[in-house]
């Protein structure tokens, strides 16, 4: 059993692609699944840690931690949910490369204790995200594939630039080693390295003042890949941030500074839908608001908050990744994903898998997010931090109004088109929104295993401050 | 003498990055623009390989009577592994960006960076 | 994750809501009607906040389901959004308990360890949750509309049960608690009578039934806030025998007017009138509603009052009661455009054959008359359950002799002397009536008014519930009070938080070499900073 599988496996998929042109979407349910599986089985087993090559400082290490474990297997059900509902669509060689590198990359986000492995990843993800935005390959899919480009490469180049400085300095890639020798950097150099990995980081991460490309990109791609990247892609780059800042110890001043950006991302982006009427902009920056509220949550660097935010990543990843995937159907059978088409179909189904993912976004109980949203209110009042614990709910008010403006679109309109779903859509929608309703009312297996994953994330970043 | 080659280096590779930043910026031809980046990567190339470079060390190749890995008799040849997939990296993603480029020029007609706005609220 | 106990407060709220939705079930929406019975059910026998809340949001949102099938839009969005925000507020308060108590079981609160801007941050904060469910002035915006637009059962439900949760919170969470919080309480008490004062002006000028009965339901939640405010034992008594009274009544009213708008498919007093002789069982199913809605004498509404009063002389509050009592006069002006626009006066000339029967609407009616009769005959009967409660909230017993005396600190009544006494008179006074009615002559022409020296054309609408209240707005004062709108107040802010939204959306249509442009200039200005 190796670690290196989760990456092998997909890239292998992709190489050996012509002997089974017409088969993608099978080959890749059940590669996603496997893969589900194996990650499930890797869970007796953590931490895991495997080292690739020769040996230190040389050897590339990759690590299963509690935290990546929990992030690894997040990463491969949302895959299988995808492909599962990409099943009925014919096999798409693009969709099948673009979702299988994406995979790869953030699962080898997570993997790696290796900066210049983890920009190889970095670069892979980019890459297939590229790829997954222009997948519609019209103008305005190209257009947004373009802008994602220049900004990624923007970003690529401080990431290069830290990595470079970094290894200029103390000639370590390795994360384990780079935390031990960071001190021994000047401290000018130590900010500049810091401020490089913020800005790269924080253009991946969509934080405020980074994030303004982010509604183009989903809006450019389809719903079920904007749903992707919003599961995925953006909760890898949410623990790497996080995951270098507690690693090398940054100061508290910084951690403040992190807090102050995460509370601006979250309050700007919920505000910024208020009037929004193009649903996939408005599930963006809901997508934006929840990074915030996460980023917020991790950036206190405390145990029960890291454990809220951890509950939080998955909790959302399955909302959203519901909500997109829904959207997706809709935009299928009406041509469209302005907030219109609310009141244009028909479906008792899809307009519970609707309400259901938008209670549960909005942390409103019975659902999954309520129990996100009160351990991290809690979390926040043992640390007597209130006035993030106001920001949050005035701003949860203002989610609710856009929310509930899409919800109540339902009743609105005439000529309603009767959209029916498949058994197998019946089914991957009903496991979501029973997960989200089982979540809501049983969080504490979950909350357990999101406990150890955030001991494990802090790692010893308590004990420094 | 040859240390002090180490900050003309930076200075040399730090202003091709400016100027490549500039173009990023300032250029409205997508074409220009990824060019630009391509620029920049090299400066940044440029930076990393002649800061690290020392004179008299040995070359990391086996045949030359290199029989253990120490950085200390030999070149490191980290940084240049490093380098020769960023490089490949590089060239795939620019491949990607041109050959959108292309399809967008094919699609539009035109290929400035100011023109587009097919995204946006009042879609 | 669910914590449940059972108590007597918990009984008495959740018996009441069982009592209203069992009686107002009907087939089309029951499941959602059986949903918010297991969402009150869940808070009222809830003994943790965490149970509390996840009820409190459960009976929010399901609520708004129900109201979706048959309100607009605006008002959806209206009624979701004073709920949230009432539950986020409650939310934040649990929040900050728990920040200081480290227990979200309610038993584990003590409000005395909190010190002084947590409390006034708890009370306050619960207070908003309170006053958004109760509808007190200000906080009130969603609750006429909604009524309104609500099908006519579930206004009963909204206006009998749902604005029932906010008393049981604020007795649950800030009554049973000691603590020496006194600026807020003041407040309130002030905002439950000032609400009332307004809501009866608001009730009065009302063309609309429902919607003077959702003022009159906001007016007499002003009263219950009022009472509660007093902390204090007969005062409790006093807002729990209001609170089961003005359920009953609201039970009764909106079912009598939903049977209403069932037979004769209209809504408005112009359009209503003489219908007295054609559903006389129904006529009497009012008057016996608004005895007890006015808090007249005879019938249970008036021992609510009654406890009331004597709470607030008792505690001297002198202004207080006056203009409680005011309220409650003027509170007659709309109970008499209720009885004489639907039932009295001048049928309208477009009267069209009656819809459908009123059958099914007389069952949750009469429960409703006959328990509020039974209260009139033993008024002290559910006085040792509120005894009990009070007890439970620390307050001390109260004096119990039989149930046909209702004790108050301020003397007694006995309840079954004064119906009987009552009943002799009425059926005195109706036979006197019934002989020199045999002597009368009827009118051939209701528009037949040439006593007063004219003779109005058939069109002409002469009946008195007609335009009833207009002419309160040539009084200075009630003028003023008709003129505020709070409405204005929350659609400017919407105003400005769309504005301000769409400002901020800007951002996201910057340009790609923008964006890089702002990511550079913040390297560069965070990279200068920190050297």
């Amino acid at each position: 059993m190796s670690l290196l599988l989760f990456i092998l496996l997909p890239l292998l998929a992709i190489f050996l692609m012509p002997f089974y042109r017409a088969y993608l979407h099978y080959v890749s349910t059940v590669l996603s699944m496997a893969l589900f599986g194996l990650a499930l089985t890797c869970k007796a087993a953590l931490p895991l840690v495997e080292r690739v090559a020769v040996d230190l400082p040389l050897a590339i290490t990759f690590e299963l931690s509690s935290v990546s474990w929990l992030l690894v297997t997040l990463f491969t059900l949302s895959m299988s949910l995808f492909s599962l509902y990409h099943l009925r669509f014919s096999s798409n060689k693009a969709l099948f490369v673009g979702t299988n590198m994406l995979l790869v990359g953030v699962i080898g986000l997570v993997l790696s204790r290796d900066i210049f492995n983890i920009y190889i990843f970095f670069e892979i993800s980019s890459i297939s995200a590229y790829l997954l935005t222009s997948l519609n390959q019209d103008a305005k899919a190209y257009g947004g594939a373009i802008r994602y480009m220049i900004i990624g490469a923007f970003a690529s180049l401080f990431f290069l630039l830290s990595i470079m400085l970094i290894y200029l300095t103390i000639g370590v890639l390795d994360l384990q080693m780079i935390a031990q020798r960071f001190n021994l950097i000047d401290e000018q150099v130590q900010y500049l390295i810091l401020l490089s990995l913020f800005i790269a980081l924080g253009i991946k991460t969509e934080l405020f003042g980074l994030n303004f490309w982010v509604p183009d990109v989903y809006q450019a791609s389809r719903s079920a890949v904007s749903g992707l990247f919003s599961a995925m892609l953006s909760k890898s780059y949410l623990f790497l941030l996080f995951h270098l800042a507690y690693l090398l110890h940054v100061s508290t001043s910084q951690m403040a500074f992190l807090t102050l950006v995460a509370a601006l991302t979250f309050a700007v982006a919920e505000f910024s839908a208020l009037k929004s009427r193009e649903t996939k902009r408005i599930f963006a920056f809901s997508t934006l608001g929840q990074i915030g509220l996460i980023a917020l949550a991790l950036s206190y660097g405390d145990t029960a908050l890291t454990e809220a935010a951890l509950f939080l990543i998955i909790v959302h990843a399955l909302a959203k990744l519901m909500l997109f995937l829904a959207l997706d159907l809709l935009e299928r059978r009406l041509g469209s994903t302005k907030s219109e088409i609310f009141a244009r179909f028909e479906s008792l189904f899809l307009m519970a898998v609707f309400t259901v993912g938008a209670l549960s976004l909005l942390g409103i109980p019975p659902f999954a997010g309520f129990a996100a949203k009160l351990s991290l209110l809690k979390g926040l009042a043992g640390l007597e931090a209130y006035g993030a614990m106001a920001l949050i709910l005035t701003v949860s008010l203002i989610e609710a109004a856009y929310l509930f403006r899409l919800l109540s679109g339902f009743r609105q309109g005439e000529q309603k088109m009767v959209v029916t779903l498949s058994p197998l859509e019946r089914l991957i929608f009903g496991v979501m929104m029973f997960a989200l309703l089982l979540l809501g009312l049983m969080p504490q297996p979950l909350l357990a295993l999101c406990q150890e994953a955030a001991q494990a994330m802090l790692g010893g970043y308590h004990a420094a401050l | 003498m040859f240390d002090s080659l180490h900050p003309l280096i930076t200075m040399i590779s730090l202003a091709i990055f400016g100027v490549a930043l500039l173009g990023v910026l300032v250029k409205k031809n997508l074409f220009k623009i990824f060019l630009a980046f391509s620029v920049a990567e090299s400066a940044l190339f440029l930076f990393f390989i002649g800061n690290h470079y020392t004179p008299g060390l040995k070359a990391p190749i086996a045949a030359d009577g290199i029989t253990r890995f120490d950085p200390a008799f030999m070149v490191d040849p980290l940084p240049q592994a490093m380098i020769l997939t960023t490089i490949v990296i590089g060239i795939a993603v620019s491949a990607l960006g041109l050959s959108m480029v292309i399809r967008y020029y094919k699609l539009t007609g035109h290929m400035r960076i100011d023109k587009m706005d097919e995204l946006g609220e009042e879609q | 994750m669910l914590h449940f106990e059972a108590t007597l407060l918990g009984h008495l709220f959740f018996g009441l809501s069982l009592l209203v939705i069992v009686a107002l079930l009907r087939k089309n929406d029951g499941l959602w009607h059986l949903l918010l019975l297991g969402s009150l059910g869940i808070i009222f026998y809830a003994s943790s906040l965490v149970t509390l809340f996840i009820g409190w949001e459960m009976m929010g949102w399901s609520g708004y389901f129900i109201l979706s099938k048959t309100a607009r839009v605006s008002t959806l969005q209206r009624y979701i959004l004073f709920n949230l925000g009432g539950a986020f507020a409650l939310l934040g308060a649990i929040a900050l308990l728990f920040s200081f108590m480290g227990s979200m079981m309610l038993c584990d609160i003590d409000l005395t360890l909190l010190p002084v801007w947590a409390l006034h941050s708890v009370s306050a904060l619960v207070l908003i949750a309170v006053f958004v469910k109760s509808g007190i002035i200000g906080a009130h915006d969603w609750v006429v509309d909604s009524y309104q637009e609500a099908s006519p059962l579930f206004s009963a439900v909204l206006s009998a049960i749902l604005s029932k949760a906010g008393i049981y919170l604020f007795i649950v969470l800030l009554l049973k608690q000691p603590h020496d919080e006194r600026v807020l309480f003041e407040l309130m008490a002030w905002l439950g009578a000032i609400t009332s004062v307004v809501a009866t002006f608001k009730a009065i000028s009302q063309d609309e039934i429902k919607r003077l009965l959702a003022y009159s339901s906001i007016a007499q939640l002003g009263y219950i806030i009022t009472a509660l405010s007093l902390m204090q034992a007969y005062a409790l008594e006093a807002a729990l025998y209001h609170t089961v009274i003005h359920t009953l009544v609201k039970l009764l009213l909106f079912v009598n007017v939903a049977a209403i708008m069932a037979i004769t498919g209209k809504e408005r007093f112009s359009e209503l009138g003489g219908l007295l002789y054609r559903v006389p069982l129904l006529f009497v199913l009012l008057v016996i509603g608004i005895i007890a809605l006015a808090g007249m004498p005879l019938l249970g509404g008036f021992n609510g009052k009654f406890l009331l009063y004597t709470a607030l002389l008792e505690e001297k509050r002198a202004l207080l009661l006056a203009t409680v009592m005011f309220s409650s006069a003027s509170a007659f002006l709309y109970c008499y455009k209720l009885v004489y626009g639907i039932y009295l006066g001048q049928r309208p000339h477009d009267e069209s054959p009656l819809h459908v029967s009123p059958k099914s609407y007389y069952i949750p009616q009469l429960l409703s008359a006959a328990l509020l009769i039974l209260l009139g005959f033993l008024p002290a009967l559910p006085t040792p359950l509120f005894s009990a409660i009070g007890v439970e909230a620390g307050f001390s017993a109260l004096e119990f002799t039989k149930p046909s005396i209702l004790n108050s600190p301020f003397g007694s009544f006995n309840g079954a002397v004064l119906m009987s006494a009552f009943g002799v008179v009425f059926v005195l006074i109706l036979g006197l009536l019934q002989r020199v009615h045999s002597k009368a002559k009827a009118a051939q022409n209701a528009q037949d008014i040439s006593y007063c020296g004219e003779v109005p054309k058939a069109g002409v609408n002469l009946h008195f519930g007609y335009g009833m209240g207009h002419e309160l707005g040539r009084i200075g004062f009630i003028a003023f009070i008709l003129r505020r709108q709070s409405r204005r107040f929350w659609d400017y802010l919407n105003l400005i938080v769309g504005d301000l939204s769409i400002l901020l959306r800007s951002l996201y249509a910057l340009g790609t070499q923008h964006i890089l442009l702002l990511s550079l200039l913040g390297f560069t200005l965070l990279l200068l900073g920190g050297l």
